[in-house]
């Protein structure tokens, strides 16, 4: 999707393998096999990687923000590979991408007020100092919907997990970041409070120019705030293009038992056929060909000999031999 | 249909130096035999503590203050302790939250579930177990090799399917699962929920499902109670509460569900919901309710009312 110079980010490759346990018992998990994507740079986009737990989503995060390196292929921001950033360019990657996790309570440090997190970030990174810093935190904690008068000087417990997630976010907006790397940014939240989130992510994305990678496994709200989505299964993309387009009419089979089993909140649309998708023990081999293969409902002889590689068809792009 | 259980007047609270916290005030509930039914609401609106309380499994400094627990005419808050412990498991099975990662990791599956049928019936015979266990593995989708196996053997969906499994051992009537399903992922959990389906169908077992996920409830149950701080402010049929939800909190909690495919800006609910240390007059929901009437709301509290023939809700709108 677009041309490599003028993209936001670009994975090329990346893979990335863990080894658990200790001699005879050494077992190596390949938590990201060869993923490529990238986001545009002409605009502000919403790229979601969707994924169950244990697909690689995060494991990809992390090696973007650089806490852990690849074992293979490169992460390019602008063009240039973030581990060969000089100290000057990696002062600017760190300012220019920001994350967004889970728990928003983690982020902080308890003993402090709210204010301290905002204050770090502004003076450390360089934005602002003296009367200035201020200035900075009421505007960001306005531009999340806060009022800065209610938030500052409170403690991380004396907000709800919205509050804190928008805090956060304000944290993130003090740096004038061009990508956020939200990772499940909502699913510890209530329903009520993910709607808003939500929102201020669309809003972020509108009046501030702000691109996210948005890493999740839940597609109705992917659905929602996204432009672009790259399905991960075992650390491997089955499947990419623009949101709409796949949600619509997804052409991997892993993708279409994806879109059939997420509940519709609608008791006059419910389950109809059963999912004969088997679950698959936790201890199992190495496989050769498609992983998907043992839960896939359309495999045939061929799946088994080699994985297949990512085709373009369309606007979208398809790793799976029916294709 | 005839009444499982009764739920009446029920009242939990949370006791500190000071303070008294009502987690569950004043609840009423009725399920009934062969239902599945769903309570549903957000964080800390009491759905758990309810849950326990049935079982009184409550523990301090949480206390049951009042209410009638009538489970097939027994008042189980009256019964010594040895009789309820009868009930647990055998009549009422609980499945908590999270305890698919309750199960003991250096025992086979087998031995787990023997030791917990001697707990309840120590002349259980041996051979007896395994043929029952190999039958519930098989109506919860699991082979028996599976009884062989060790918990770190199984994936996320196997082990809950184990727990529904040893839930069924002695065919209780009532089935109270707590967020079955939370930490799966949706293939898996369409699997579960599916299950859960079936069990009811084929060996009549009520179900109790408790989850905050609106979206389930929309998938499997057939009647629904709507939860917040503490009190049940709507129950009816699952149909018409999606249809056309009385409540304006569930008017707004329906509206904050993402659909697949849809972009209408989903609409949230501003403002918290409220400290129960410190709860607000009247109406709990009315600080947040788009809908309040002036003068009435935070003065009075609604009762939950009959308001059709099978719907009751608490809100002021709907009186008189």
């Amino acid at each position: 999707m677009g041309v490599s110079g003028v993209n936001l980010l670009e994975l090329r490759g990346v893979s990335k393998t863990f080894v658990s346990g200790f001699l005879f018992f050494r077992r190596k998990v390949v938590a990201v096999d060869k993923v490529s994507f990238s986001i545009p740079g002409e605009k502000p986009t919403v790229f979601v990687l969707a994924g169950e737990s244990g697909s690689g989503k995060s494991t990809i995060a992390r090696i973007i923000l650089r806490f852990i390196k690849p074992d293979e292929g490169e992460v390019l921001y602008r063009g240039r590979n973030i581990l060969a950033f000089n100290s000057k360019e990696l002062l600017l990657y760190r300012r220019e991408v920001q994350a967004v996790f889970q728990d928003p309570y983690s982020a902080f440090n308890p003993v402090y007020p709210v204010d301290h997190i905002l204050s770090i970030t502004a003076r450390r990174m360089g934005v602002a100092q003296g009367k200035e810093v201020d200035e900075v935190i009421d505007e960001a904690l306005v531009s999340v919907g806060l009022r800065p008068e209610e938030i500052r000087g409170k403690y991380p417990y004396q907000l709800s997990g919205g509050q804190r997630q928008r805090v956060l976010l304000a944290r993130a907006l003090i740096l004038r970041p061009k990508l956020i790397v939200a990772d499940e940014p909502v699913s510890m939240l209530d329903a009520s409070l993910r709607a808003e989130i939500l929102n201020l992510m669309l809003d972020l994305k509108a009046k501030h120019g702000v691109s996210f990678l948005y890493i999740t496994h839940d597609l109705s709200t992917a659905s929602y705030v996204g432009d672009y989505i790259a399905v991960l299964y075992k650390g491997s993309l089955v499947e990419m293009g623009p949101i709409d387009d796949v949600i619509s009419s997804p052409y991997h089979p892993y993708t279409q038992l994806l879109m059939s089993s997420i509940p519709v909140p609608d008791p006059s649309r419910r389950w109809q056929e059963r999912v004969a998708a088997p679950e698959v023990s936790a201890a199992r081999g190495p496989v050769s060909g498609c992983k998907f293969y043992d839960r896939c409902p359309l495999r045939k002889e061929e799946c088994r000999r080699a994985p297949p590689t990512l085709k373009k068809i369309g606007n979208r792009y398809v790793a799976c031999y029916l294709y | 249909m005839s009444l499982l259980l009764k739920i009446e007047g029920l009242t939990v609270a949370y006791e500190s130096d000071s303070k008294r916290l009502l987690a569950v005030n004043n609840v009423d509930l009725e399920i009934f035999q062969g239902e599945i039914f769903g309570l549903a609401g957000e964080s800390a609106c009491g759905k758990t503590t309810l849950a326990n309380s049935i079982l009184r499994l409550i523990k301090p400094p949480g206390r049951i203050i009042s209410g009638r627990v009538i489970f097939d005419g027994v008042d189980l808050l009256s019964l010594g302790e040895e009789d309820l412990r009868r009930i647990r498991w055998e009549k009422i099975a609980y499945i908590p939250q999270a305890s698919m990662s309750a199960l003991n990791p250096v025992m086979r599956i087998y031995d787990q579930i023997v030791d917990v049928v001697r707990a309840h019936r120590k002349d259980f015979p041996e051979e007896e177990i395994r043929r029952r266990a190999e039958e519930l593995f098989v109506s919860v989708g699991l082979a028996p090799e599976v009884l062989k196996m060790y918990p770190h053997e199984l994936s996320g969906g196997m082990r809950q399917r184990v727990i529904i499994a040893m839930s069924l051992f002695l065919n209780p009537k009532l089935l109270i699962a707590d967020e079955p399903t939370t930490a799966l992922d949706v293939v898996v959990q369409r699997g579960i929920l599916q299950l859960l389906r079936d069990i009811n169908k084929k060996f009549g077992t009520t179900i109790l499902l408790i989850t905050h996920d609106m979206a389930v409830h929309a998938q499997i149950v057939d009647r629904l109670a709507i939860m917040y701080a503490g009190k049940i402010v709507e129950v009816g049929p699952v149909k018409d509460i999606f249809e056309r939800p009385l409540h304006p909190y569930t008017q707004l909690l329906i509206a904050s569900i993402p659909r697949v495919g849809e972009k209408r800006r989903l609409a949230g609910i501003p403002g918290l919901p409220p400290d129960l240390r410190n709860p607000p007059p009247g109406c709990m929901f009315h600080p947040r309710c788009p809908l309040r009437i002036q003068g009435k709301c935070e003065r009075v509290e609604p009762a939950l009312r009959q308001v059709s023939n099978e719907r009751k809700v608490a809100c002021h709108l709907y009186e008189g």
